[in-house]
């Protein structure tokens, strides 16, 4: 690796992709398999009401964990690399 | 083919008729189509549609209506939300 | 093809499908094709207090294109094994790519 420079082997947005999930599966659709996996889901309570006022309704978050899940590319909106410990 | 089969669509609809044609599409031909509709407050509603073609894209799922099951259920006892639609 | 190839070999095993319309079905994974549109056996729909609409069907076809997320059976899975085919669809994609730009749009 060192007579090459690490930006010559990034070309293109997947080259990314694969640093990101060097450990898990993926395709070109980004679909993808991931272990371990912990999902965050914020909520804000959507009373139309409120939102006239300026407010904004009740935050709930809920996480749910999955040992193995299959994560199907079209949804996917932003890929991001694991923080190194 | 005489199977009645159910199904969902993207906008939350359950549609349920007998399967008189398919393609590759999965576009489907329902013969003597209900819609079951869902009410938090009054009883499950069977509204007759007749002759339906539904597009293949906007089918959530499908499969065909197992009597025993179905004949289980009480309806009249159903209060519950209509499904969401799909959002991508 | 990748993840095709993957679901195959989970036939006749148990998942779970998390749908865009907030639906969880589990069921026996009897078929898949390239679309990744599956076919479940014995389903049983999560929350079926919530969502008791599906009650009266056993075995299903789900597009592909509703599914959100698939909750796959951890020991059924040869994660390493899985890794690899990825390393090998990824190069055979930039092989692609570089030989012929056109592919490029893929």
């Amino acid at each position: 690796m060192s007579g090459v420079s690490m930006s010559s082997m990034i070309t293109e947005p997947l080259d990314l992709v694969k640093l990101c999930l060097d450990e898990q599966a993926y395709d070109q659709h980004l679909n993808m398999v991931l272990e371990d996996a912990k999902e965050t889901v914020t909520n804000f309570e959507d009373d139309r009401d409120q939102v006239n006022d300026g407010e904004i309704g009740e935050k709930t978050v809920q996480t749910h964990s999955y040992k193995l899940l299959f994560v199907r590319g079209d949804s996917v909106v932003l890929v991001s690399p694991p923080k190194r410990a | 083919m005489t199977e009645r089969v159910a199904v969902l669509t993207n906008d939350g609809r359950i549609l349920i008729g007998i399967l008189e044609g398919l393609d590759i599409k999965t576009n489907l031909l329902l013969k003597d189509t209900i819609e079951k509709v869902f009410s938090i407050d009054s009883e499950v509603e069977n509204i007759e549609l007749g002759l339906y073609i539904i597009r293949g894209d906007s089918i959530t799922l499908l499969g065909p209506v197992d009597k025993e099951l179905e004949d289980s259920i009480k309806w009249d006892e159903i209060r519950c939300q209509p499904i969401k639609p799909i959002v991508h | 093809m990748l993840f095709h190839s993957f679901f195959s070999t989970l036939i006749g095993k148990k998942i779970t499908l998390h749908l865009k319309n907030d639906v969880s079905i589990e069921g026996t994974l009897t078929s898949i094709d390239q679309f990744l549109n599956v076919k479940l056996e014995d389903i049983k729909v999560h929350n079926a207090d919530k969502y008791p609409h599906l009650l009266f069907l056993k075995n299903i076809f789900v597009r592909g294109s509703v599914i959100r997320y698939v909750d796959l059976p951890f020991e059924e899975v040869d994660t390493a094994l899985l890794q690899d085919a990825t390393r090998r669809e990824a190069q055979l994609l930039k092989q692609k790519s570089m030989g012929d730009p056109k592919t490029l749009a893929v």
